[in-house]
């Protein structure tokens, strides 16, 4: 278990974890735009439908 | 924290390391902490996915229709039921590097997220607890196929040390799963091409296209439905495992699409050979295949390394149900390994009951399809329609009242309800234990169903409501405090 000393730490420490993370943007986590949603929807949701229906 | 690959424990009184707890504890996880970069998240997704449970999968569709129809049931099923849970998830916990049952507090509470994490334990140990008994049964097959008889007692003997195994490699972090991944993932993609080049030079297309399904529905759209149905929960069974490896990666893309590829797409081809083998074979036993379509040497070859990736994959979701455990009272800042034997408790039944829960796996795949297609549902809407992929990242972590997802005693009830307007939507459409099916399946899966009804009832809820509950915190002054009241971590 943490010591109440660590638990402070960590409070601590998830505070500035929060303040970080929620200012990241594109250039620390990399884009990723509606093109890429296209492709996914038509890859994973519109040819695997038309698949199916084809096949029934 | 005790535990973790350091060995650090409460009575060192060592300098406090906040990077191994965004680790192995709840911490959001930053950047530059991250393991998975391109190849990283590929190998991982691969390992997760080329496990005996596409086995399973293809084994039961060859209960129910042939190659051809099959074949398109699993991949396409397996591409939408992954979509669908990926989208939210893979977004959600990559941007800010949130465990998946912390990302579900913006739309259960902080309170009721516990009740997915009920749902998310059940899927994470069944599956492992079932490829546990696949290793077993491997390692009853290889002796076997080695001339000796097997002890009944082996199976569970097996699962004993699959668990003994996966808490090593879980314990010892994410660097050593990543570097047995690197190990075990290339060796894999040599046996399922083994695998699939002996399937088909045993075997003729046609040969394999004319086999009949093994117990099928009186009627053929039923098993075609049901087929489907099989598909798509499967890929939503993968629920369980994203967050956890979204977390871990480095760009949004490699947050998404590996995950799409590897436990859609290929997850869909493995199951497919998997049925196609069933078929052939005549048995929907996956360790009973390596043997018969590769000979003894390389039949045994292939069982043990699928047996290791089973290895991986439980331990994969050990450290995943393990992270989850932390939202359990009691056990935020326990040590990783108290955690972690602790996740293991319950595989222990598998060990005892191996053939009586393997038997069970069918109608477990479909209870996933009713827990998790709802809470997919609400996350989409919740994520990208209703908070524009903007979370109050203190408040997830903000167990007072204070908190912007706090609702009402911690539940949102709406999204609690909607879980069991997904549920009821589920049985309604189709009664995987019964086997009876409204005609309505005919046209629409029950998956999609208990995704799509809870879903839109949610959005229009809290579309009304979510609003109002904004306006009336800042009307009453209730401003969102800068630094954390009572911390839930």
């Amino acid at each position: 278990m943490l010591e109440q000393e660590d638990v402070k730490d960590l409070v601590l420490d998830l505070e500035q974890r929060i303040d970080k993370i929620q200012n990241l943007g594109d250039e620390e986590l990399g884009t990723f735009n509606r093109f890429d949603w296209l492709i996914l929807i038509v890859f994973a949701i519109v040819i695997p439908v038309i698949a199916l229906v084809a096949a029934r | 924290m005790s535990g973790g690959p350091s060995g650090k424990n409460s009575s060192s009184h060592e300098p406090f390391h906040g990077d191994l707890l965004s680790i192995y504890g709840r911490e959001p996880t930053l950047p530059e902490e991250r393991e998975y970069k391109t190849w990283g998240a590929h190998g991982t997704c691969f390992a997760y996915t080329i496990a005996t449970w596409c086995f399973l999968t293809g084994g039961y569709a060859a209960q129910l229709v042939g190659a051809v129809q099959g074949m398109v049931c699993l991949i396409a099923g397996t591409l939408i039921g992954t979509l669908l849970v990926s989208a939210s998830l893979s977004a959600g916990c990559h941007r800010y590097g949130l465990e998946q049952i912390d990302f579900c507090k913006p739309a259960f509470g902080q309170n009721g997220a516990r009740v997915v994490l009920i749902f998310y334990l059940i899927n994470m140990l069944g599956w492992s607890g079932l490829i546990l008994i696949m290793f077993g049964n491997g390692i009853v097959n290889i002796v076997e196929a080695l001339g000796y008889h097997p002890p009944g007692w082996l199976v569970g003997a097996g699962v004993a040390l699959g668990i003994w195994l996966s808490y090593i490699i879980t314990t010892r972090g994410v660097h050593l799963l990543s570097l047995f991944n690197s190990i075990i993932t290339p060796a894999l993609v040599v046996v399922i091409a083994f695998m699939f080049y002996m399937l088909f030079n045993t075997h003729s297309w046609a040969e394999i296209a004319a086999a009949k399904p093994l117990d099928p529905f009186p009627e053929p759209w039923m098993n075609y439905a049901a087929t489907v149905e099989l598909g798509i929960a499967s890929g939503i069974s993968w629920w369980g495992g994203i967050g956890f490896l979204a977390r871990n990666t480095k760009t949004r893309r490699n947050a998404i699409y590996p995950e799409v590829i590897h436990f859609g797409l290929v997850n869909g081809v493995v199951c497919s050979i998997a049925l196609f083998s069933g078929l052939v074979i005549g048995t929907d036993d996956p360790t009973k295949w390596m043997v018969p379509l590769g000979g003894i040497f390389m039949g045994v070859v292939a069982l043990a390394f699928v047996a290791l990736a089973n290895i991986t994959s439980t331990s994969v979701s050990l450290f995943a149900s393990g992270l989850a455990l932390r939202h359990i009272p009691g056990l935020h800042k326990s040590g990783w390994k108290l955690i972690i034997a602790l996740t293991c408790v319950p595989l222990l039944s598998f060990v005892i009951w191996p053939r009586e829960l393997y038997d069970m796996g069918s109608a477990f795949l479909d209870i996933n399809g009713t827990m998790q297609a709802p809470v997919a549902g609400i996350l989409l809407v919740d994520y990208f329609f209703l908070r524009k992929q903007r979370l109050h990242l203190r408040s997830i972590f903000e167990a007072a009242p204070s908190g912007l997802y706090y609702y009402n005693r911690g539940f949102n009830f709406l999204a609690l309800g909607c879980i069991v307007l997904g549920q009821l939507t589920y049985f309604l459409i189709y009664n995987p234990f019964t086997g009876e099916a409204s005609a309505l399946f005919r046209y629409l899966p029950a998956s999609i169903g208990a995704f799509l009804v809870p879903a839109l009832v949610y959005w229009v809820g809290m579309k009304f409501w979510l609003e109002g509950y904004y306006e009336t915190r800042v009307a009453a002054g209730r401003t969102l405090p800068d630094r954390l009241q009572k911390s839930n971590i």
